[in-house]
């Protein structure tokens, strides 16, 4: 207990952290009032927005203006639509979900299955594919095999839409595209962890006694081997984050990735503050989560 | 939606969805202006000033009532006034333009100073400055902030019925349009970011139209499946360096003490200190030398497969001027001239540099921007690019705009900086690597979907900024003018 | 996977012989060996190997396919979207390549090893603070800082390398550290810390060999994951400024005519694959090799 407590003061503190990160990073990028009025406004009109935005008061001040709100769920207007940071992000949170969702669940579904097959058929034909596989899977940029997914797929044999959100069948492929990576890694991950498993002296034993080898693998070998694959499911949390800035982009899917590039583009610092606070917040959730996980598994783990 | 605050993109790549209109609009496949919602102008003999005649029976979406000359006028002040994020800003407040009512349906306009590109840049469709025209009722009643975020109020033959930043825009045909009503009800247009993507989406049959860089269009128009149609207006690439004037005063005349010129720099090659004689020749010999060693045809045929011309102006010179070409304008492409003069000017390796490209998102904007940069390294130094998105109104970025070299696209007769504008009048001293440019984008559609009977269409775009002005979408789709064949004819003969 | 023990291994035949140099010499990543070599002889000949200039092309010469593809000899990889020789462009381009992996994993590597070991052998508060940092930079998305940073600052290849080795700095001190905790355990260091000698000394003459091989491990598989991101940063413009040939860039110039000059994105995005597939290979063998404990190490 007093171990998830620490873990959670922990996360507290990191969010804390990106909260200053986050102000800082608006406060480099110019006077704010610069993108919201014109440059040949009068001096009075730069004073008057510059009360209103709190501008005028300490920069200690202003952050802690900035914390309080966002502990209100306030996380200020767009520059750019004028309506609420919180409900813009609120309308893109199910597309990204969905996305990520199905990119996580291609990525379990494939490699789990296959990293399994490698391990137990290790050495042979199969083994060796399912590496191959795995290694170029983990060797091409996002974008990349994004395109190329496109073109074979939606241009060459059109079987799935290209673009856009516009039923199940358009998850498919930006899903194939974010996930491709974490299959190859989950693969690999769970491979050497069956591998280790496998070997080791309990399984040995187990089998000594003549329990038949699929109990062998599936009862104790695959239950120790999750270990590694839970810890990867949280790395490939942060793949997933990244990749979907990029597959967002190319399949022009209407997430939080592609609302960061477009706030980016636009200058629209506060979406941009959000969907950093709002990536963060996730990440730090999971891998508080996963530590509980952990503990459920093996309590004989504990910190890293 | 509020006039001056509508997001504009650069104009080399505005959206003409039809939904607010201005008096004037290009013509599709000429380079003309047509009259949209005034039935006739006139220009008084000095130059200082216009009247327009309103076209009568022309309704505001949402129910606002009928255009008057209180409207028009409304929405011109509203466009240059403080705050407007529009270019019209400088050249108004250049020109000391003015608008007045007269009456019900016409409109006065007044200048202080003759401007050439005044009346097209404010009153044609093309540049940020255009007028869009509002209700001056509906801003009234409802206030300025819930103006800017209802959609009603403009005069085209689309409504827009919902927008969804960065997802798409839906418009419905507006059935009390003035002019010839839609044939299509509908129209969906879906943000979709990458060209690869649109033409895939083309080719699968997601959208039925597709706006994409003219050269990708040939190719992939080959495809029996799909049809091309060119768009219409003309405007201009150009390379601006930066912080070369030296101005004594300002146009109107008033002594300028000191100058507060952006990006005067005489460190840089092409900027001559402005109280040395020799300084400046030397720096007109390089900016003479960058211009002979840019191949302006070679962009025009490699890059923008043919769609453009090249141009030697420091303004562009709309194609409804080309009577007053000067061959003396013309700068032959000539890299070992070139060289010379640097040499002459005291830079025998040349000069390292940097470009700043602003964009649109327009690719074929940044390979302009690189060709030239290309060109610009074979003198010898090197020349870096960095690309900048469509800036706005960010400081910061406009200030690393005005140094170094900035290479932008413009429409035809865009109102430009007030320190530009001068040079105007002498094109060797300050010149621009022009390359007028045929808006290098190309519609592409699928042959079997879009038909007489059609009622709604879905249509691919790279952003879905409301940026409108007017033109209505349906004439494109009813004639099958393949570019190559306009294109002659286009350019009177040239 | 069991180390090879060093025992006499009896050859009475040929075939045995045979079959034993094969299984000898599966052991070593030859691919992986070779394609680093050519790489980083690419890299340091660049000048005298690239037939063309990489950064002036000619607009006259736009997208030729490679040779084997319709074109010719000149442009065996054909050219770009600028006329410039793709040949030339990798080979310049693996310059880039090779030196911002390098400064940053060198770098980063140094930072994160350094503060690993302290982190490690300090323990207590030292340990918890650094540990936190490590956390708040994995939490954070870099990718949306480094837009956010390209748009303000410009891009620019100082940037790239600042964010590169932002990137890699927390694997390595996360990994040094488990490392560290294990060794300090061991006898040596108390046999040290008994004799008095200071802390400094300890880290430097007991750990820090202790944690070398970690460190190279760790530090080629995470030549990966620089080279992804550099062509990911690349790709959303914010990595290496043109008209300097990085293969990121490269690709990401060339998607707008992935439909037709389709070798202007591919061949580049080839190249960065088999790179990383090298370094991966390599890596994978350096673990085995080292220690089949670190098998729980991914990079």
């Amino acid at each position: 207990m007093r171990f998830l407590a620490r873990r959670v003061i922990a996360s507290i503190v990191t969010l804390l952290v990106v909260t200053m990160l986050v102000f800082g990073l608006s406060r480099i990028q110019g006077d704010p009032r610069a993108l919201l009025i014109s440059e040949d406004a009068t001096q009075k009109q730069w004073d008057a927005l510059g009360q209103e935005l709190g501008l005028d008061q300490p920069v200690y001040k202003q952050y802690l203006l900035y914390v309080t709100n966002l502990v209100k769920g306030d996380m200020g207007d767009s520059t750019l639509q004028r309506k609420p940071v919180a409900e813009i992000l609120w309308s893109r949170i199910p597309n990204t979900a969905m996305l990520a969702a199905a990119a996580f669940a291609f990525a379990i579904l494939i490699g789990v299955p296959l990293g399994v097959l490698s391990a137990v058929k290790r050495g042979g034909f199969w083994d060796h594919g399912v590496r191959s596989f795995a290694v170029l899977g983990q060797a091409m940029p996002v974008f990349w095999v994004s395109l190329l997914l496109i073109y074979i797929f939606a241009v060459g044999l059109n079987w799935l839409p290209a673009s856009r959100n516009t039923g199940w069948t358009s998850l498919i492929l930006p899903a194939v595209a974010l996930g491709w990576f974490g299959a190859s890694g989950q693969v690999r991950i769970l491979r050497s962890s069956m591998l280790d498993a496998l070997d080791s002296e309990y399984v040995r034993l187990a089998r000594g006694k003549g329990v038949s080898a699929r109990a062998v693998i599936w009862k104790h070998a695959f239950r120790n081997a999750l270990l590694g694959p839970i810890t990867f499911a949280a790395l490939t949390l942060a793949s997933l984050i990244t990749g979907s800035i990029v597959v967002e982009t190319v399949f022009s899917w209407p997430g939080l990735g592609l609302l960061a590039v477009q706030a980016v583009s636009n200058s629209d610092y506060p979406i941009l503050q959000g969907v950093i606070l709002l990536t963060t917040f996730v990440f730090v959730f999971v891998n508080l989560l996963v530590d509980v996980l952990y503990m459920a598994i093996d309590p004989r783990i504990r910190i890293r | 939606m509020v006039p001056s605050q509508l997001p504009v993109a650069p104009s080399g790549f505005m959206r003409r969805w039809g939904v607010y209109e201005t008096a004037m609009v290009w013509a599709v496949d000429r380079p003309e202006l047509e009259m949209r919602l005034i039935t006739g102008w006139e220009m008084d003999s000095d130059g200082l000033g216009w009247t327009l005649e309103l076209k009568q029976g022309v309704q505001f979406h949402g129910g606002w009532g009928e255009m008057t000359a209180e409207d028009f006028v409304w929405s011109f002040e509203d466009e240059i006034r403080d705050g407007s994020i529009h270019s019209g800003i400088g050249l108004a407040r250049a020109t000391g333009a003015r608008a007045e009512a007269v009456d019900i349906y016409t409109v006065s306009i007044r200048l202080d100073m003759f401007n050439s590109f005044f009346f097209e840049a404010f009153f044609g469709n093309g540049s940020g400055a255009s007028t869009k025209v509002f209700s001056k009722k509906r801003i009234e009643t409802l206030g300025v902030d819930a103006a800017f975020l209802d959609l009603s109020g403009g005069t085209g033959p689309f409504v827009f019925e919902k927008w969804a930043q960065g997802d798409e825009v839906v418009l419905e045909a507006f059935d009390r349009y003035h002019g010839t009503p839609s044939r299509l009800k509908t129209v969906r247009i879906l943000e979709i970011k990458e060209p690869a993507t649109q033409i895939a989406a083309l080719k699968s049959g997601q959208v039925d139209a597709s706006l994409v860089p003219a050269p990708l269009a040939e190719d992939v128009a080959r495809d029996p499946r799909l049809g091309t149609l060119a768009f219409g207006v003309p405007g201009s690439q150009r390379l601006y360096p930066q912080g070369q004037f030296c101005m004594e005063t300002t146009l109107a005349g008033e002594p300028v003490e000191p100058y507060p010129r952006p990006g005067y720099d005489p460190s840089k090659p092409w900027v001559g200190e402005c109280n040395d004689p020799v300084s400046q020749e030397n720096a007109r010999k390089v900016r003479m030398a960058m211009s002979m060693a840019i191949d302006r045809q070679s962009i025009v045929d490699n890059i923008l497969g043919g769609f453009g011309r090249p141009s030697y102006l420091p303004g562009v010179l709309p194609p409804l001027l080309d009577t007053v070409w000067q061959d003396r304008w013309f700068i032959p492409y000539d890299l070992d001239a070139a060289r010379i003069l640097l040499v002459e000017a005291g830079y025998p390796d040349g000069f390292d540099a940097l470009i700043r490209i602003t964009t649109g998102s327009h690719p074929l904007e940044v390979e302009m921007g690189q060709a030239v940069a290309q060109f610009l390294g074979a003198l010898g130094g090197e020349v870096r690019t960095e690309v900048l998105t469509y800036s706005g109104n960010r400081p910061s970025v406009v200030a690393r705009e005005r140094s170094d070299l900035w290479f932008r696209s413009s429409s035809a007769g865009t109102a430009e900086p007030p320190e530009l504008t001068q040079l105007r009048r002498n094109p060797e001293n300050a010149f621009n690597p022009g390359l007028e440019v045929r808006e290098p984008l190309a519609i592409i559609r699928r042959m079997d979907s879009i038909t007489s009977r059609m009622r709604s269409i879905r249509f691919a775009s790279s952003f879905t900024m409301v940026s409108v002005t007017i033109s209505g979408l349906f004439p494109w789709f009813w004639p099958t003018k393949f570019w190559g064949s306009t294109r002659t004819e286009f350019w009177n003969g040239r | 996977m069991t180390t090879p023990v060093a025992e006499p291994v009896l050859l009475n035949t040929w075939s045995e012989t045979a079959r034993y140099s094969r299984w000898r010499l599966r052991r070593w990543p030859i691919s992986s060996i070779v394609i680093l070599s050519v790489l980083i002889v690419s890299a340091v000949f660049a000048p005298l190997i690239a037939p063309h200039d990489a950064k002036l092309g000619d607009l006259g010469d736009r997208h030729i396919p490679p040779m084997l593809f319709g074109g010719t000899s000149d442009h065996i990889l054909g050219t770009d979207s600028l006329g410039r020789d793709i040949f030339s462009r990798i080979v310049h381009g693996a310059r880039i390549s090779v030196v911002v992996t390098v400064v940053a994993l060198g770098v980063g590597g140094i930072i994160g090893t350094l503060l690993g070991v302290v982190s490690g052998y300090a323990g207590g508060w030292v340990d918890e603070v650094i540990m936190r940092i490590v956390d708040i930079k994995f939490a954070v998305p870099l990718i949306l800082i480094a837009l956010a940073l390209a748009v303000v600052l410009g891009p620019s290849l100082g940037l790239l390398l600042g964010l590169l080795v932002f990137l890699v700095w927390g694997h390595f001190a996360r990994q040094v550290r488990a490392e560290v905790l294990v060794i300090v355990t061991m006898d040596y260091v108390a046999a040290a810390r008994s004799c008095g000698a200071s802390p400094i000394r300890i880290m430097y003459r007991h750990i820090l060999p202790g944690v070398i091989s970690i460190v190279a491990v760790v530090g080629t598989l995470q030549v990966g994951a620089v080279v992804l991101a550099e062509a990911s940063l690349s790709f959303l413009g914010a990595g290496v400024p043109p008209p300097t040939p990085a293969w990121g860039s490269m690709v990401a110039e060339g998607r707008l005519y992935i439909a037709t000059a389709w070798w202007v994105s591919l061949i580049p995005g080839v190249v960065i694959g088999l790179l990383v597939i090298a370094v991966t290979l390599l890596g994978d063998w350096l673990r085995d090799r080292l220690d089949p404990r670190l098998r729980q190490i991914q990079g």
